[in-house]
């Protein structure tokens, strides 16, 4: 489903180039669940926007269901996304001024869906993270794993081929981090591919595999023990 | 007070975008409300500057319920003052007739002679410089001239006693200097002679011998020195009698009652002689645009302060708990206000200095503003504490009103309970921005009607010129000028324009009911007229054989108001006398008078020897040539005077100046108004994207489109623009249909004029909020959502 190869991400300032991503490659196949773990500064959230078409690559390929994006303009990325992407992010994301079922129902409005599909879709959705009881609430009103079940359910409303996670669980207490994975793993299992960006190692084990990066790369696991392993 | 000073500069400062605005649009609000304050208080100092100013008063004589005339006969106050103990003087002013002053053989030309009695000075406190009071005028043979022009006819020399000759050939000798007349008094004259010259036309074989005997010359305007506490009414009535009575002991056979009415000298300006504040009502309407210009640079600046009030509510909190009391703050905050404000004022000085030029040429002064200057200081200090009060308090009590940890809470979640308020206001801004739009359009809407109307006559092409001593030469000038091939026609009129400046009563025809009053506008004018300026004959024809004073004609309203049914051929006496004269024809209505009124009774006599213009129509080509030989007849014929001609197609600008005038001003102010508004919200829009840059964000991530984004953040405005419509339209409706009523040929204010005005705004309102909307709109979401 995803390809990445040779992908760079430098930013420039007037006095540092900083690179973010360095030559990374990497492919993940449909219905896969993928961890990507790493320290801080790893170059994790910047491929992450790439892959959510938020932001483009310097250089490389970026291959999305056999289409090669990375020189795709600002529309047609807008396109792709909309119909093949959910965000659940770890700050929550929600829209104050807006109620749980318009936060829901925010993605289907830009993709044009009439009123009446969008109501039927937004209730399943919110069923499915059982939130139909707070549909009307504000998510000021709403507790933090509350919130986050309502971006779940927002990120999968119009029932994407992937859903990108960034740290959904950081802002969470371990209860309510748990229901949350559970959330997701389901959702693998119905067919939707994820890739999450994780600190938690109790998170990772959800996934299917895990893609260890440091420096803008990709490292093996043995590779990471060997440098924890010489630093000691 | 320096710490305060500090922390208010250093917020001024990174806060650039808002302090920017807010300078701008104070420094041009109050700019604007400078210049008109400045309009205003030179409308109402007129005729202020007299010690006696309340209790001078003008004499009109009223001929009906509306028609009024500023001017009475001589003699009138001379009996009235040894009638009448409440009259403490009286001073008899007229135009005097005269082209120019020679001196040395130097000719001046372009001077405003004054007929005046001796009294003149003693009423008025026009300033004499030299020349002794009491004996100003000790023969008639006396004039006494102002500094302007004795400077630019002596020089250096000393005037006093020298001899200036006149273009009517009579020397006089210069008894007194005067200081200008000022500009802002309704009795200007450069040269004042005594009022006995106006003699010099009397005697011989005229009816009246005497000026001072002369009753039936309404050529003088007469003022009335009242005793302190004298009722003006009551002399206004006692005048009335007074005349009646005179007039039927002279058995002039009249049973006419005269009736006249005072007029304060204070209101002469403001005020038209029928007691309709016509003035006045421009006064109030620019003083309330400057209140509403004002009113809506402050709104800008109470929203954007309490739209960012926010941000500032956690450093007023940390104040709070580190100890700062209500009154602390307050001033602290009053001070932030004043400093912002002292910022945009010295942009506002140098603004009305630069200004003032162009603002004298638009509006047709002679304003002059010094900061020094009393009293423009006091327009300036006014404007600005009114100004402060209305920007600072209200901020002020907000922000210091913070409670702690609300102003904490207030900051993390960015609600702002004010929103509603903010949203009012800029409702309020909007509204008056509209109506100030709409009046402008409708003002011009309504000249350029005016100006388009068909007069019933053609004014194309036709040049006007008076006819001085070419009168009685009318033949062989007529003769002359149509040997140039580049000229149709010529014809003579009695006034220029085609206006009719002269009125009578006491008209009676077969028929007629003793009951009724009515006035006739009367003209003179040659056979050619109604030809020249296609003016149709709809009934009957010209009077037969040469022109004489056997035979007049009428115009059409004048046969209605009469109700004569068969006119032609009717014998009307002009004087309620046994001389009566033949209606030949029935002129078409055509308009005479400004379009304020409708048309009026009118009978045009032909006389063989008729004062007035010549009126030359050319072909419309070669007018170069045309004017050359109007020039050479000139020369021959008045030798004497200045050539001046005037064409009729600038008629129109010069009747409706003042209308003109107010139509460039309002539009001036309705785009201050308009701009200002704009800034607003430039602000407002400005703020609300950086709010939402978080929430913009989000929606990007989910699939909106820059489009999407540019709509929601214009949507809320344009609503409220929307609803400032809804607000003004039935305003401006009410508020320019009263206006028009003032014109007897008016527009109709109909729905594209509110389209135009709906649009304009509109268009305006998304050109200031899109900028903003699409920068926002098109921000990388990544760093957006980043943003806490």
């Amino acid at each position: 489903m995803i390809k990445i190869t040779d992908l760079e991400k430098i930013y420039r300032t007037e006095e540092v180039e900083t690179v973010a991503l360095n030559k990374m490659c990497m492919e993940v196949k449909e219905h896969e669940f993928v961890a990507i773990m790493g320290p801080s500064g790893c170059g994790k959230s910047t491929l992450l926007n790439i892959l959510g078409m938020l932001d483009d690559p310097t250089s490389g390929s970026f291959v999305f269901n056999g289409a090669e994006v990375s020189k795709y303009n600002e529309n047609k990325r807008s396109d792709l996304r909309k119909a093949n992407i959910g965000f659940v992010f770890q700050s929550f994301n929600l829209i104050d001024e807006l109620t749980v079922f318009e936060n829901v129902e925010l993605p289907l409005v830009y993709n044009n869906i009439k009123p009446a599909e969008r109501k039927v879709m937004v209730e399943a959705a919110l069923e499915g993270v059982q939130m139909m009881h707070r549909r009307n609430h504000f998510p000021s009103q709403l507790s933090g794993g509350q919130q986050q079940r309502v971006a779940v359910a927002r990120a999968v409303v119009n029932n994407p081929k992937l859903i990108l996670a960034d740290e959904p669980t950081g802002n969470l207490d371990s209860k309510n981090g748990v229901e949350v994975m559970q959330l997701l793993t389901s959702l693998n299992e119905k067919g939707t591919t994820i890739i999450m960006v994780t600190h938690s190692e109790h998170d990772s084990r959800y996934a299917h595999r895990i893609i260890h990066m440091l420096d803008g790369k990709t490292v093996t696991e043995n590779f990471l023990k060997e440098l924890v392993y010489a630093a000691q | 007070m320096f710490y305060n000073l500090k922390i208010a500069i250093r917020n001024l400062r990174s806060n650039g975008l808002y302090s920017i605005i807010n300078i701008i649009g104070l420094a041009v609000s109050v700019t604007v409300c400078i210049l008109i304050a400045l309009w205003v208080k030179d409308e109402l100092s007129f005729d202020k500057f007299h010690e006696n100013e309340k209790n001078i008063y003008l004499v009109g004589t009223k001929q009906t319920d509306d028609i009024y005339w500023a001017t009475t006969p001589a003699p009138m106050s001379i009996f009235a003052k040894a009638e009448m103990p409440e009259i403490k003087d009286y001073c008899r002013i007229a135009w005097y007739d005269n082209s120019y002053v020679e001196y040395n053989n130097k000719k001046f030309y372009g001077n405003d002679f004054g007929a005046v009695d001796s009294s003149f000075f003693r009423i008025f406190d026009f300033q004499l410089l030299e020349g002794n009071i009491q004996e100003l005028f000790k023969d008639a043979q006396s004039i006494i001239i102002s500094e302007t022009k004795a400077k630019a006819i002596f020089g250096e020399e000393d005037p006093m006693g020298k001899l200036i000759r006149l273009s009517n050939d009579i020397s006089f000798q210069v008894t007194g200097i005067m200081k200008d007349m000022p500009k802002n008094s309704s009795i200007r004259y450069d040269m004042l002679v005594p009022f006995e010259v106006l003699n010099k036309t009397y005697g011989g074989n005229g009816f009246w011998k005497r000026i001072d005997d002369d009753w039936g010359n309404y050529s003088y305007r007469t003022c009335l020195l009242l005793q302190p506490n004298a009722d003006h009414q009551s002399v206004s009535s006692k005048l009335g009698e007074m005349v009646t009575r005179l007039r039927q002991e002279q058995g002039s056979g009249m049973r006419m009652t005269f009736r006249f009415s005072l007029q304060p000298l204070a209101k002469l300006h403001l005020y038209s002689l029928d007691g309709k504040p016509a003035g006045l009502e421009k006064v109030y309407l620019f003083s309330i645009i400057a209140v509403l210009i004002i009113l809506i640079a402050c709104i800008n600046y109470v929203n954007l302060v309490t739209a960012r009030s926010s941000k500032r509510g956690k450093e007023i909190a940390i104040r709070k708990i580190s100890g700062a009391k209500l009154p602390g703050l307050f001033r602290q905050l009053m001070e932030e206000t004043a400093l912002l404000l002292f910022a945009s004022l010295a942009i506002t000085i140098a603004l009305v200095y630069l200004l003032l030029p162009f603002y004298n040429e638009l509006s047709g002064k002679e304003m002059s503003f010094n900061i020094f200057d009393p009293s423009s200081l006091l327009i300036f200090g006014a404007t600005t504490l009114c100004v402060l009060c209305l920007t600072g308090i209200y901020p002020a009590i907000l922000l210091g009103s913070f409670k702690p940890m609300e102003a904490f809470g207030r900051s993390s979640t960015g609600k702002n309970k004010h929103i509603y308020f903010r949203k009012a206001l800029v409702v309020l801004q909007f509204t008056c921005s509209i109506i100030l739009i709409l009046g402008t359009i409708v003002i011009g809407k309504q000249l350029d009607y005016l100006q388009k109307k068909n007069l019933g006559y053609s004014k194309e092409n036709i040049i006007t010129v008076p006819q001085m001593k070419m009168q009685g030469h009318y033949d062989a000038v007529r003769d002359e000028l149509l040997k140039n091939k580049n000229v149709s026609g010529v014809s003579v009129f009695s006034f220029d324009n085609m206006t009719v400046g002269s009125s009578r009563m006491g008209v009676s025809w077969p028929g007629k009911d003793e009951n009724n009053d009515l006035v006739f506008h009367c003209a003179w004018s040659r056979f050619e007229m109604p030809e020249l300026m296609n003016i149709p004959i709809v009934e009957g024809k010209l009077p037969p054989g040469t022109p004489g004073e056997n035979y007049v004609m009428l115009n059409e309203e004048a046969v209605k108001q009469m109700k004569l049914e068969n006119p032609v051929g009717a014998k009307i006496s002009l004087n309620s006398d046994n001389n009566y004269v033949e209606v030949t024809g029935i002129l078409k209505d055509f308009n005479f008078a400004k379009l304020n009124e409708n048309i009026k009774p009118l009978i045009i006599s032909f006389t063989d020897n008729s004062w007035g213009y010549l009126y030359v129509k050319t072909t419309g080509e070669g007018t170069q040539s045309v004017i050359a030989s109007l020039e050479k007849l000139w020369k021959q014929y008045n030798p004497d005077y200045e050539f001046n001609y005037n064409f009729m197609d600038d008629f129109f600008e010069k009747t409706y100046r003042t209308d003109i005038q107010t139509e460039r001003l309002l539009s001036v102010f309705s785009i201050v108004a308009i701009f200002i508004s704009c800034l607003g919200l430039f602000g407002l829009v400005t703020y609300t994207a950086e709010t939402k840059t978080k929430e913009i964000g989000i929606r990007k991530v989910l699939g909106a489109s820059v489009s999407n984004i540019v709509n929601m953040l214009s949507k809320e405005f344009l609503i409220l623009v929307g609803i400032a419509m809804l607000i003004a339209f039935p305003l401006a409706y009410f508020w320019l249909d009263k206006m028009l009523q003032d014109y007897a040929y008016r527009i109709s204010i109909t729905w594209p004029v509110f389209a135009l005005a709906g649009m304009i705004t509109l268009a305006l309102t998304l050109l200031t909020v899109s900028w903003q909307a699409i920068k926002a709109a098109t921000a990388n979401p990544v760093k957006s959502i980043k943003t806490e």
